[in-house]
């Protein structure tokens, strides 16, 4: 099996930032290199909760890369092996990570710049389908709406994209990989530009120069991780009866934005339902869903585990039964509907899947990512970063999520039609189902 | 990205003021009993004269996570076996916690406003009592000295602890000097206990008590190194210990 890096990081909190690095041009230490790799290989095998390592013979496997690594003339060709060791494994949260990278970007050294052309994407039928575009972005100026195709970024073809993924399947499902290769080749370093080929609403062929402007959403630099880029935002929506709806999306499970979703859900106890849009939403600190599910749980349930080497830690839930301006309140006990797709990830699968197997939430859209482990990083001796896992996500019924992610109970696809149109039809089928909840049954 | 949540919990309510107990003195062949290995350890550490006055101080310094690039500040307040600690660390916000003798809190920025009990309190309680080292019998209803053996590269005696609320762990007080040189404990979280290794490796002498001024803990593999910068001993106002509007709001009463 196969993983881009980017994927994989994308796969935890790490995040979006994988090809805005550029090789060092400083001298390899061969010593050094082989210590990197042996590193590599020993924190993998003290800390893997799975002691057969999926199967793999991870001593043996060491034997036979460890001269590759040895013989290796330079950071990228050390790093290659090493990322070969990883993807035996087959599984989300083994990153090697770029010192270059990570230590970039960094808010304590100056304001950080990434560069983003403010566009989503993802696979809808067979095309790769701009699903969002940011307010102001270089792709707005530009003209480009939801709905128009990606025919070409750079030299790559969407279409041969889609046929090299199928012809080599990663870990993920290929809407997953589509998606992480397309916003990779659609994110180039900050002012460099893209061209891209699109298909219009009309299906009129446009060619667009983007450049990368600096991101403009909020950097969070955590120890050694690449600095991540946090977006939240609320919205309180009308429902048909008059009533209301609160819509709160974040991308990123970061302690951070943590003020912000409890003021949000204070500022909107008093509708009708609450809409958690978790798509697009990689991850990140695991312990926050405790935090995020007590707004909506007024008992400590356990919504899931996580199995490590050495012990078992639940994830429960901390009911929130105080208000951020310290008044008594009780979690909000209205109807919650979850938004996932396929780019929903980690510790937001850990959350909509305990959220769903206690009762406490409808999950809406397409099934998510599939990447739920736990996961740490450490430094190695070259200085770049070894994400992960040590620890095996099982939800509330006891099922895993690694590699087969959360089911919603309601499927809901968004066509390219509905795109063209503005239309959201996963908020959408949440909102109706939250006008009926509040009409009928009630909380 | 969980354990690191766990790592900066531990750091505000536990590795910043380490429960590391009692202790002993001893003599040499066959292991001495627990009771003269703490008794032994209470001299060492100044004596049990110096321990009681030493009721309160303010101390500053640092827990870090150096594989992850991790650094939590803090600034730690004790006073009559209340406590009071503020943490930060960047990328995650303002950890605060803290025990006024009855009620022991968290406020952390992933997981909100939270009450500790049943073991958890009692460990917070623990380590903020100063006087811990002296009334061994409100922490400990029974200790014993396992074997002697090598610690952390040291010779030391194991004296294995049994708390009131039925807790075990074990520490190792050095047979040289009399001095704790560690211990194993589990520590608990509200996702479970981890198994917590503490080392000390520096000491610092506060008011003729020496105290430990920089500790190496593993906790599920990781290393976290807490320094001590400064201490001082000085009244600390009630207003410190005081529980927060948030906290007030959670208990039961309000």
């Amino acid at each position: 099996m196969t993983r881009t890096p980017t994927l994989a990081a994308l796969a935890g909190a790490v995040a979006l930032v994988a090809c805005a690095h550029r090789p060092p041009h400083a001298r390899y230490d061969r010593v050094v290199g082989l210590e990197t790799f042996d590193a590599a290989w020993r924190i993998v095998h003290e800390t893997h909760f799975d002691t057969t390592f999926n199967g793999v013979d991870w001593v043996a496997l060491r034997d036979t890369l460890r001269p590759r690594a040895e013989s290796a003339r330079g950071p990228e060709a050390l790093r290659s092996v090493i990322r070969a060791m990883l993807d035996r494994l087959g599984q989300s949260h083994f990153v090697l990570i770029p010192h270059e990278l990570a230590d970039t970007l960094d808010p304590a050294a100056g304001p950080p710049v990434r560069g983003t052309t403010g566009l989503d994407v993802r696979l809808i039928g067979e095309q790769l389908v701009v699903t969002q575009v940011e307010p102001g972005g270089a792709a707005a100026r530009a003209g480009i709406r939801p709905g128009w195709v990606v025919v070409a970024a750079g030299r790559d073809s969407a279409a041969a994209l889609l046929r090299r993924l199928r012809a080599r399947p990663g870990p993920y499902r290929l809407e997953t990989e589509l998606w992480a290769a397309g916003r990779e080749r659609l994110s180039p370093p900050l002012d460099s530009a893209v061209d891209v080929a699109f298909l219009d609403a009309d299906d009129h062929p446009a060619r667009v120069r983007l450049v990368s402007e600096p991101e403009r959403s909020e950097p969070i630099k955590f120890g050694n991780l690449p600095t991540f880029f946090a977006r939240f935002e609320h919205a309180r929506l009308s429902l048909p009866d008059g009533g209301c709806a609160a819509l709160i999306r974040f991308n990123g499970w970061l302690a951070p934005l943590m003020g912000r979703i409890d003021a949000a859900v204070d500022a909107d106890r008093g509708c009708a339902g609450m809409v958690l849009d978790l798509r697009g939403n990689t991850g990140g600190l695991g312990a926050m869903i405790a935090g995020v599910a007590g707004h909506f749980l007024d008992r400590r349930d356990t919504l899931g585990v996580m199995r490590t080497r050495q012990t078992t830690l639940a994830f429960v839930a901390n009911p929130r039964r105080v208000s951020p301006d310290a008044r008594s309140v009780k979690p909000f006990a209205g109807p919650l509907a979850l938004l996932i797709d396929e780019a929903t990830a980690s510790a937001s699968e850990a959350f909509a899947a305990g959220m769903q197997t206690l009762g406490r939430a409808r999950v809406f859209g397409r099934t998510s990512m599939g990447a739920a482990l736990g996961a740490t990083f450490d430094r190695l001796p070259n200085r770049d970063i070894l994400y992960h896992a040590f620890g095996d996500f099982v939800a509330y019924r006891g099922h895993t999520l690694e590699g087969r992610g959360v089911t919603p109970d309601d499927t809901v696809s968004v066509s390219r039609a509905d795109l063209l149109a503005g239309r959201d039809p996963v908020l959408d089928a949440a909102l109706h189902w939250i006008a009926g909840r509040s009409h009928g049954a009630g909380r | 990205m969980t354990k690191l949540d766990r790592l900066a919990l531990a750091v505000a309510v536990g590795i910043a003021c380490p429960a590391l107990l009692p202790a002993q003195a001893a003599p040499a062949a066959a292991p001495p009993s627990a009771q003269a290995v703490v008794a032994r350890y209470i001299d060492a550490i100044g004596g049990r004269g110096a321990v009681e006055q030493l009721r309160s101080r303010w101390e500053r310094g640092r827990a870090e996570v150096p594989a992850a690039g991790l650094t939590l500040s803090f600034e730690a307040y004790y006073a009559s076996g209340r406590l009071f600690t503020r943490s930060e660390m960047s990328g995650f916000g303002v950890i605060r916690a803290g025990f006024d003798g009855q009620v022991a809190w968290s406020v952390n920025p992933a997981t909100g406003p939270m009450l500790r009990d049943g073991v958890a309190l009692r460990q917070v309680e623990q380590s903020a009592d100063p006087l811990a080292v002296l009334h061994p019998d409100r922490y400990v209803a029974a200790m014993q000295t396992m074997e002697e053996g090598d610690f952390d590269g040291t010779r030391c005696y194991k004296v294995r602890i049994t708390t009131p609320w039925h807790e075990d762990y074990y520490e190792f007080f050095e047979r040289e000097t009399g001095l704790l040189r560690g211990s194993i404990r589990s520590q608990v979280t509200p996702e479970g206990s981890y198994e917590v290794t503490s080392r000390v490796v520096e000491w610092r002498t506060v008011a003729g008590v020496r105290l430990p001024r920089v500790i190496r803990a593993t906790m599920a593999g990781r290393e976290i190194v807490t320094t001590v910068d400064s201490t001082e001993v000085r009244a600390i106002p009630d207003s410190v210990f005081a529980l927060p509007p948030e906290i007030r709001a959670l208990r039961p009463s309000s």
